[in-house]
């Protein structure tokens, strides 16, 4: 193998594979990349056997061949070298020298052999452009529960119906959801998609401004963005029927403006409980009044006009998960759905035409 | 119809009644083990309030003719025994003769059996040991106990009763026990006319327990299998990585008869040990088989005692066998993920609270032997100096001769080594709290908490404790009237911040997280039995609960300061501890527990310099705590050498 390759090419997709690479990896060759240099291009393969990525770079090839060299530390000598031509030449044995201006490196390789093999799709793929899977991960990944536990909440399930793109999310105390109409052929598709394989997917989506493909088999999902290739295990295990949940009847409405709401929830907050973070809303003809108390600590409060005129509502709920729907929805109108102060409450945007995002939390009771 | 006299020796069948009759399921037992020894295919069991009301078994074994179910009533009357050497090589699950006629001498009983060679079966009433009618009664071919009014004649057995909720629990996890036993045959047991168990015969083991326990439990079971000459052992054990926070779930058979025996229960720890942190247990299904020659087992008339006549080579046979089968499997770090040290603690003692006798023992304590108001100070081993941890004793001298004590921990090990007075402590500690939170600290003993000063004569030690500087930025080194102090600095802290928690955690409100979608979860038969009675307990300490159909409950709603899966793990802590009617404490422990995790993580770490304002201000708060001899974890946070020792160790005596 000998090849030239530009270092600012070669980062960038050194920089994007990371993340794969299992930092304290159990199997040593998992903290390895494969570089396989072949028809004008640079191949490199990382993964941790849940989630792969394979992508390519153009580069010079002089001679094809493969070999196995350390993540992290090809990923910090390219980064640290100067912005030019970087020559890379398997020697003697596993050993790689890396050439670069004045600069030269050998680094030991392992024969491509140890690698583990990474599943390949034969199928069609199904297009959906970049920026719906962006708003679908950064509207859902938050409400991915973090207890390793409960197995089959440990991602967020993705549905490709008639007209539809959906993606779900949720840790038993509060679910999002979020909708795209959208025609996108026949296929259909219902799966689970495990967090550490959004993490990658929102990081590869933000690259390309195109569309992402996506392809499907009974394991493993594939996503394709250009020469960019995302390859996951999917969850196993059963989703809750989150369609159980989303309200049907909340019909009390309360209208505010996001920013000065989340601010509000935010200061008041401060004076929730340390472990519930339980804050109260009690919304009257008119206005919201936020409390908090803490026992030993002190207590909080704060009135907030709101656009209502339904009964009055009482309910609690954990600012945290307030505040992480602001997280994503900062400014514009949002809409507050109650039935009751027992029963599940929807927040939304007022104003967002191309998705249907609910955010759906439970009350406490104190 | 022949007119039976009343037995001369009811008397002593109400005498044996103690002792075989102790409580509703130990007449589930008795009448199981004749249904199994009759060759039963199928055993049936009814309660009503908790066996109170009524007990009822029965079966489609060969039945009794009416000459013998008369006899049966006998005390000392059974099929199973012929002769002395019967005994020997007992082959029955019963054989004493006693259990009849127990039973019948304290409650209301009827007998309906037939076998297959007579015409009509026969019905036998038997009141307090009173026989009051035998009848011909149209019978299926088998035979049904029937009884009620368990100790109506016996009123002071009645009182010691324990409630519905326990007795239900008991008799569950029995027929529980006798279902695993024997997967051929069918059971069935009706609570209150609610089904709690019913299987149907099972091929084998694996799937018995699939029937009375569900996946979960099944899941990560590993397969036992050992031989040793005639012995045999087989069954299931959990694997490392999923433990249970009691003994609950180990069951012991030998020869298909169910014991509780420590020879087994210590083979099994010590096969898991190191691999599983102290303070949980595995679960187990073991069954032994032994050649009856072997095994002893009456010694008790419940029979679920035994002697082993080679027990090291049953102890040896368990352990290994146990030890091959979790070989391949890993220790993991359990769900609370505990902190490394704890892995390799060992197992807790069973009794929280030790003797002083047993400690002095335990610790090869010199001591004075007398306590003696004006007791001088032991006589410390020569050129050594005495080192004493004040938890127990934090006012000697100085507090004046009506309280003094003879100091009852000390060690004789020398000054410089402190961690040496430690150590032999740590060994036999039981640990407190942390335990499932974790500490950096290492646990340290707990019995210094049982001795302790009234609080007014510490603050006036408080008074006069003066900080003299630090050691190693780690130790406040302090002087007070009767010599030197040297106070752990991080452990001084968490022990004060440990009671403001504590204090907060209890006077909190119970705040509850509703669950968006309902969570369902399979119960075991004996917690389903318990959970009527928790329910509104639970409800209390903010569970929202409701039952489905048969043993599955759905929860709707947890306390807001768990996390839903630590919820989940309290909620079946607290439905296995019926058992021992240790309820309610389990959520004042795990309170505790959280404040003895967040005390750990805030209070000032060692290798920190204290300002002497600060060293003041540490020594004033623990002098107000309830008990600042020791801290949350149970070590000790102030060790004491009295003038008195360092005057000795200079030889001035």
């Amino acid at each position: 193998m000998h090849l030239k390759i530009s270092k600012t090419a070669f980062l960038k997709e050194l920089n994007l594979i990371q993340g794969v690479v299992e930092k304290k990896s159990t199997i040593p060759i998992l903290s390895n990349l494969l570089l396989e240099a072949k028809d004008g291009e640079l191949g490199i393969k990382g993964t941790d056997l849940d989630v792969s990525i394979s992508t390519r770079c153009v580069a010079e090839i002089k001679q094809e061949g493969s070999i196995c060299l350390q993540a992290k530390k090809l990923f910090e000598i390219v980064r640290a070298l100067p912005e030019a031509e970087i020559e890379l030449k398997r020697g003697d044995g596993d050993q790689v020298g890396i050439v670069c201006e004045r600069s030269r490196f050998k680094m030991l390789g392992l024969a491509r052999d140890n690698f583990p093999e990474i599943h390949d799709f034969q199928g069609e793929y199904t297009a959906v452009p970049a920026d719906v899977i962006r708003t679908f991960i950064n509207r859902t990944s938050f409400a991915i529960t973090n207890e390793e536990s409960r197995y089959a909440l440990n991602g967020a399930k993705f549905e490709v119906g008639d007209n539809h793109l959906r993606m779900v999310a949720t840790d038993g105390h509060r679910l999002s959801f979020i909708e795209h109409k959208a025609e996108v052929g026949e296929k259909k598709l219902d799966v689970l998609i495990p967090r550490k394989t959004l993490a990658e997917l929102g990081r590869l989506s933000a690259e390309t401004e195109e569309s992402v493909e996506f392809g499907y088999t009974e394991n493993h999902l594939f996503f394709r963005f250009g020469k960019r290739l995302l390859i996951s295990r999917t969850l196993s295990g059963q989703f809750p029927n989150y369609d159980l949940v989303l309200p049907k009847e909340n019909n009390n409405r309360v209208a505010a403006e996001a920013g000065p709401l989340a601010a509000a929830i935010r200061r008041v907050a401060l004076m929730a409980d340390e472990r519930s973070h339980a804050i109260k809303f009690d919304v009257t003809e008119g206005q919201a009044n936020i409390t908090s108390q803490a026992s030993d600590v002190g207590e909080a409060g704060e009135t907030m006009p709101v656009e209502y005129a339904g009964p009055v509502i009482n309910a609690a709920f954990n600012a945290q998960y307030l505040l992480d729907f602001f997280g994503v929805v900062s400014d514009g109108e949002i809409v507050l759905e109650f039935k009751d102060g027992q029963s599940q409450a929807q927040l939304r945007a007022k104003n967002e035409s191309d998705y249907d995002f609910r955010y759906i939390i439970m009350p406490m009771r104190l | 119809m022949s007119k039976i006299r009343v037995l001369p020796d009811s008397l002593a069948n109400k005498i044996a009644a103690g002792e075989v009759v102790e409580r509703p399921a130990s007449i589930i037992k008795e009448l199981i083990e004749n249904s199994i020894d009759a060759g039963a295919k199928a055993v049936h069991v009814a309660v009503e309030a908790g066996g109170r009301r009524l007990l009822r078994v029965s079966d489609d074994g060969e039945g009794m003719s009416r000459d013998d179910a008369i006899l049966a009533f006998e005390r000392h009357a059974t099929s199973k025994l012929k002769t002395a050497e019967d005994l020997e090589a007992i082959t029955t699950l019963g054989f004493r003769g006693e259990a009849l006629a127990s039973i019948a001498s304290v409650a209301k009983v009827r007998l309906r059996t037939q076998t297959a060679d007579d015409l009509a079966g026969t019905e036998i009433e038997i009141s307090g040991g009173r026989m009051l009618n035998v009848r011909d009664v149209a019978f299926a071919r088998g035979a049904e106990f029937e009884i009620r009014d368990l100790f109506f004649n016996v009123p002071a057995r009645r009182k010691f009763l324990k409630s519905e909720a326990t007795e239900s629990f008991h008799i569950a996890n029995l027929v529980t026990h006798y279902a695993l036993a024997n997967p051929e045959l069918s059971f069935t047991l009706t609570n209150n006319g609610r089904d709690s168990i019913r299987v149907t015969p099972a091929p084998d083991l694996r799937e018995r327990a699939y029937q009375l326990f569900g996946g979960n439990f099944i899941g990560d079971l590993i397969e036992v299998r050992g031989e040793a000459g005639e012995m045999r052992v087989r069954g299931f054990v959990s694997s490392p990585s999923s433990t249970r926070t009691t003994k609950d779930s180990q069951y012991f058979f030998i020869n298909g008869r169910y014991v509780r025996d420590k020879v087994i229960s210590r083979a099994l720890i010590e096969a898991y040990r190191a691999m599983i942190p102290a303070g949980v247990y595995p679960s187990a299904m073991l069954f032994v088989e032994l050649p009856p020659a072997e095994v002893d087992v009456n010694v008790h008339p419940a029979k679920t005692e035994v002697r082993f006549v080679r027990s090291a080579i049953v102890h040896d046979l368990i352990r290994d066998s146990v030890r091959a089968a979790i070989g391949g499997a890993k220790p993991v770090i359990t769900h609370f993920s505990e902190p490394a040290h704890e892995l390799v603690e060992p197992p807790p003692l069973p009794a929280p609270r030790i003797t002083r006798e047993e400690l002095r023992t335990a610790f090869r304590i010199q001591s004075p032997s007398a306590p003696a108001p004006t007791a001088p100070a032991p006589q410390p081993q020569q050129g050594k100096m005495e080192l004493r941890a004040v938890a127990e004793e934090p006012v000697s001298e100085a507090a004046g001769a009506s309280v003094f004590e003879p100091p009852p921990l000390e060690s004789t090990s020398p000054v410089a080594d402190v961690e040496s007075v430690r150590e032999p402590v740590a060994v036999n500690e039981a640990p407190r709290y942390g335990k499932r939170l974790g500490c950096l600290g290492q646990r340290g003993p707990d019995a210094a908490s049982s001795n302790l000063k009234p609080a007014h004569n510490l603050t006036l030690i408080a008074y006069e404790v003066n900080p003299l500087g630090q050691l190693h930025n780690s130790f406040i080194i302090a002087a007070d009237r009767t010599g030197l102090l040297l106070i752990d600095q991080h452990v001084a802290h968490e022990r004060i911040l440990f009671e403001l928690h504590w204090q907060a955690l209890r006077n909190r409100r119970i705040e509850v997280q509703r669950l968006l979608l309902p969570e369902t979860l399979d119960l075991t038969p004996a917690q389903a039995a318990a959970f009527e009675q928790v329910a509104p307990e639970l409800e209390q300490n903010g569970f929202e609960l409701g039952r489905l159909s048969g043993r599955t409950i759905s929860i709707k709603a947890l306390p807001a300061v768990l996390s839903p899966g630590a919820a989940q793990a309290l909620l079946l802590e607290l439905l296995d501890a019926i058992e021992d009617e240790r309820r309610g404490l389990t959520l004042d422990e795990l309170h505790a527990e959280i404040a003895a995790s967040l005390a750990c993580r805030a209070a000032i770490k060692i290798n920190m310099p204290l300002a002497p304002e600060k060293m003041h201000w540490l020594i004033d708060e623990l002098m107000k705590k309830e008990n600042p001899a020791t801290c949350p974890h149970g070590r000790p946070i102030i060790l004491r050498i009295t003038a008195r020792e360092i005057e000795k160790g200079f030889q001035r005596t």
